[in-house]
């Protein structure tokens, strides 16, 4: 009893301390110093912060209120269900977003159409690369261990690079070096010279397969990750492991890089994506919006967002903070292997049972579904997309294939609003999904 | 001051560190449990707690949604070149300096000589003679030079990646579990009932399975169709067609061999028929031209032997006989026996085995192929011996020796025939037995 008294009257004594102080040295100023207003602002709670943010997004968000300090808002929680919930009144009902969503109309783009099959590997196409530079050829990398070189315009192979003892994973080409590095299910990075055609570097320490490698666009950093779930960053020149990310729970999808914070982000089969900031070390932020394995996510070649999907969800998200953007309708697509987005504002999304999926990028609107066709000679089963890649001009699709073959696709040409309006545009409730 | 002091605090004992993570982990829970559940007010979970607590200040409403469907053609410009040279100065920095650690520890810095010798120091050391005199020395200390192509010393142990201090982040999506705690009616639980197996060969415990089970785990029965599969009754007709057709086949195959072996026959009698004829011809020509002879020779022999033609004719005939018999012992004499005769009736003095395409390899069952045809394993390739081609000789032990040497048995009794005596085994007997003195009597090999 004495003890719990005790504990009152600290408390007591401490509210009147801190109450004084507020009186006497900030009721009467305008404007509090910047590091208070953080510390205040943090301790908002979330129905305070909703309101300042609804305030300022729909008028009157000038007149700053400044907020009592130890003022507590009565149960904030159940206001806050309800203002969720609640379809009748508030701004900011779900019905609302939905009218404002349907006001909107998403951007055309022409149907997309195969032009070119390319057979070569003997086994699955895991990775395709575009060459950054002179957008001259594209390198594919495949179950047979083997890496080829395609000419982008002819279609035909110019060179087949072998070293690796197991499926090539990931490719990626350097804009600023004649390097290209590859990771592969044997544990190793290699670094391929692209003027000799022969590997100059390998980097070894992943405890398992490497399923994704990266280039930094400014540093000379070779970030890779695979399935020990670390995302590993290795200096390239002397191949030593500079850091190590940890944090994923299970084997890391993808990894790739910005040149501004966050400077590596990653996703894993843990269903989560972090964005890194490797200065300190640790992951900035988690996205955990995704209920499965994250199987790959797409930088947008234009402005400052990516889009990442696991099976039926794909979801694009604002890049230095990670705020999500936009949902896609991507209810009943499946499992996804592979995104790619382009500068026209272009989703392609392949799926593990061959479908296409064509979105416009900001709406979240898919416009056109196919299936791919598969090689004569191999199985239905065998129709699945592993990668693609967009070309620097972003007018042709490279997907590399289950049945083994290399496809590329271009837009129809006389395609237009008129002649293939393509897939409507009826935005599901769903869309709003959690 | 007290050693226990100087050293680190305890990692498991500290009350306060626990406490914080069992909040975090009950906060964990309730959020869980605030944003699966829908309307679950009767829960003692007070929503309060949640949204107040520290994974609650980091939930927020906003991310959950879609900022951009507000504005599709909202702008999100990409990072400023300055940006990225602030980004790319402030982030080298740190890499630098993380790389030149990592590539050269201190404590593995080889230092050269140069440096070795500026960091070399004297000192000056006295020491009293027990005569009293003072003797100085001047010291020169100078670290140990080392190899620098040296390798470490130090092994590398694995280093445990230490646990990541993060911060709690909710999870914005449905979990596993809360679909798990979907309850399901009994309906639907014995939709999804599996009869238990039973196997048909063991079972130990002694299950029996009501009837009904067992026709819902054949394959053959199900829900619609109680009975079995009816089978079409095509399938009963093409194996008898199949059957019936395989029978005539044979049939007709057997009359087929039946008459080809009937020709045969007839073929072979024929042929034996004309063989006959053709033989009593020749006897009767043969005959003929003995009886021409015969009555030519009587001409002459009439003035001895006139008185007795019976005679002459029995003699005729057994020497006939004996021709015949000849003749057809000859015909049923192997090569080798007849290639021997030949020799013999020559003159020449022969073995059994020496004459060519007579001799006859031992008879082995293995020795049919070769076998380091087949045994690879046992380095085939490889000759055994430089003379030797085969694996097993072509006449064994035994047959090499008997081969050159005459089987006198054998001869004896062929000469004997031949000679048309009965000749015995040749044995030692008295020379005469007419002389009576034993020191007389003669002892050599004789006929018996």
């Amino acid at each position: 009893m004495v003890a719990e008294d005790d504990f009152n009257v600290f408390e007591e004594a401490e509210q009147f301390y801190t109450g004084t102080r507020w009186r006497n040295q900030f009721t009467c100023m305008a404007k509090l110093p910047a590091h208070l207003q953080e510390i205040i602002d943090n301790k908002k709670s979330v129905l305070q912060r909703y309101d300042l943010y609804a305030q300022s997004c729909y008028g009157g968000g000038d007149s700053k209120q400044l907020i009592e300090f130890n003022k507590k808002a009565e149960e904030p929680s159940k206001a806050m269900i309800k203002k969720v919930y609640n379809y009748a009144g508030g701004q900011h009902s779900v019905m609302e977003r939905q009218e404002q969503l349907i006001s909107q109309k998403p951007s055309w783009h022409a149907p997309w159409k195969l032009i070119r099959v390319i057979n070569g590997h003997i086994g699955w196409v895991r990775c395709v690369e575009v060459d950054p530079v002179d957008n001259a050829w594209y390198a594919t990398g495949s179950n047979d261990t083997s890496i080829k070189v395609w000419d982008l315009a002819s279609g035909k192979l110019k060179l087949t690079l072998s070293g690796h003892i197991m499926t090539v994973r990931d490719l990626a080409i350097s804009e600023r070096h004649p390097y290209m590095f590859s990771a592969s299910e044997d544990k190793t990075i290699k670094c391929w010279d692209l003027e000799k055609n022969m590997v100059i570097r390998n980097y070894h320490g992943h405890l398992s397969g490497v399923h994704t490698v990266s280039l930094h666009p400014t540093l000379d950093l070779v970030v890779s990750a695979g399935r020990d779930s670390v995302v590993k960053l290795w200096d390239m020149r002397t191949r030593v492991p500079v850091m190590n990310l940890i944090g994923h729970k299970s084997p890391i999808n993808k990894v790739r890089c910005l040149p501004v914070d966050p400077q590596i982000i990653s996703c894993s089969t843990d269903a989560n994506i972090r964005l890194w900031d490797i200065t300190a070390g640790k992951s900035a932020k988690i996205l955990t919006h995704h209920k499965r394995s994250v199987r790959d996510f797409a930088l947008h070649p234009s402005e400052f967002s990516m889009a990442s999907a696991c099976t039926d969800d794909i979801r694009s998200w604002k890049l230095p903070e990670g705020i999500l953007l936009t949902n896609f309708q991507s209810t009943s697509t499946g499992i996804i292997n592979s995104l790619s987005i382009n500068h026209d504002d272009v989703l392609f999304a392949g799926g593990d049972d061959g479908t296409l999926s064509f979105y416009d990028y900001k709406s979240g609107h898919k416009y056109q579904s196919l299936l791919t066709t598969e090689i004569p000679g191999s199985l239905e089963s065998e129709r699945g997309i592993l990668c693609s890649s967009f070309d620097q001009t972003g007018l042709r699709l490279i997907t590399g294939e289950i049945d083994k073959s290399i496809k590329i696709w271009k837009q129809e040409e006389s395609a237009t609003p008129d002649s293939n309006p393509g897939l409507p545009w009826n935005p599901a409730m769903s869309s709003q999904r959690f | 001051m007290s050693f226990s002091s100087l050293l680190p605090p305890p990692r498991r004992t500290s009350s306060e560190k626990e406490s914080q993570v069992s909040l975090v982990k009950r906060n964990r829970e309730l959020v869980l449990k605030a944003l699966t559940d829908d309307d679950n007010q009767d829960d003692n979970v007070k929503k309060d707690n949640i949204f107040d607590s520290v994974v609650g200040s980091k939930l927020n409403f906003q991310d959950f949604v879609p900022i951009r469907q507000r504005n599709f053609n909202m702008e999100l410009p990409k990072p400023s070149q300055q940006e990225i040279e602030e980004t790319y100065n402030r982030t080298k920095k740190v890499f630098d300096k993380i790389l030149a650690t990592t590539l050269q520890p201190e404590t593995l810095a080889v230092k050269n000589s140069e440096q070795a010798n500026a960091e070399s120091y004297e000192l000056k050391y006295e020491t009293k003679q027990p005569s009293g005199a003072v003797k100085s020395r001047v010291l020169k200390i100078v670290e140990k030079a080392q190899d620098p192509l040296q390798p470490s010393t130090i092994k590398a142990g694995k280093v445990v990646a230490p646990p990541v201090e993060e911060e709690i982040t909710p999870l914005f999506h449905k979990t596993e579990a809360a679909d798990s705690a979907k309850t399901f009616s009994k309906e639907e639980r014995a939709e999804w009932d599996i009869p238990a197996a039973i196997s048909s060969w063991k079972n130990p415990k002694g299950h029996t399975l009501s009837l009904d089970k067992r026709l819902a785990m054949d394959a053959r029965y199900n829900k619609q169709n109680v009975g079995p599969h009816e089978v079409s009754e095509g399938f009963a007709n093409l194996s008898s067609a199949l059957e019936v057709a395989d029978s005539e086949a044979r049939q007709q195959m057997k009359v087929r061999a039946e008459a080809k072996r009937r020709l045969a026959d007839e073929e072979s009698r024929e042929k034996e028929e004309k063989m006959r004829l053709l033989a009593q011809k020749a006897r009767e020509e043969r005959e003929n031209e003995r009886s021409a002879n015969a009555r030519f020779g009587r001409r002459i022999a009439d003035h001895e032997d006139e008185h007795d033609p019976a005679k002459g004719r029995r003699i005729a005939r057994k020497a006939r006989e004996v021709e015949l018999e000849k003749d057809m012992r000859k015909s049923k004499m192997s090569t080798a026996d007849r290639l021997r005769e030949l020799a013999y009736s020559q003159g020449r003095d022969i073995s059994e085995r020496v004459i060519l395409s007579a001799a006859k390899a031992t008879d082995s069952s293995e020795g049919l192929y070769d076998s380091r045809l087949f045994s690879k394993g046992a380095n085939a390739n490889a000759r055994r011996h430089e003379d030797q081609l085969y694996d097993q000789p072509l006449f064994d032990q035994q047959a090499r020796d008997s081969s050159n040497r005459a089987n006198l048995d054998q001869i004896d009794s062929m000469i004997g025939e031949e000679k048309g005596e009965k000749r015995g085994h040749i044995q030692f007997t008295e020379a005469s037995k007419d002389s009576t003195r034993d020191e007389e009597k003669e002892y050599g090999l004789q006929d018996k």
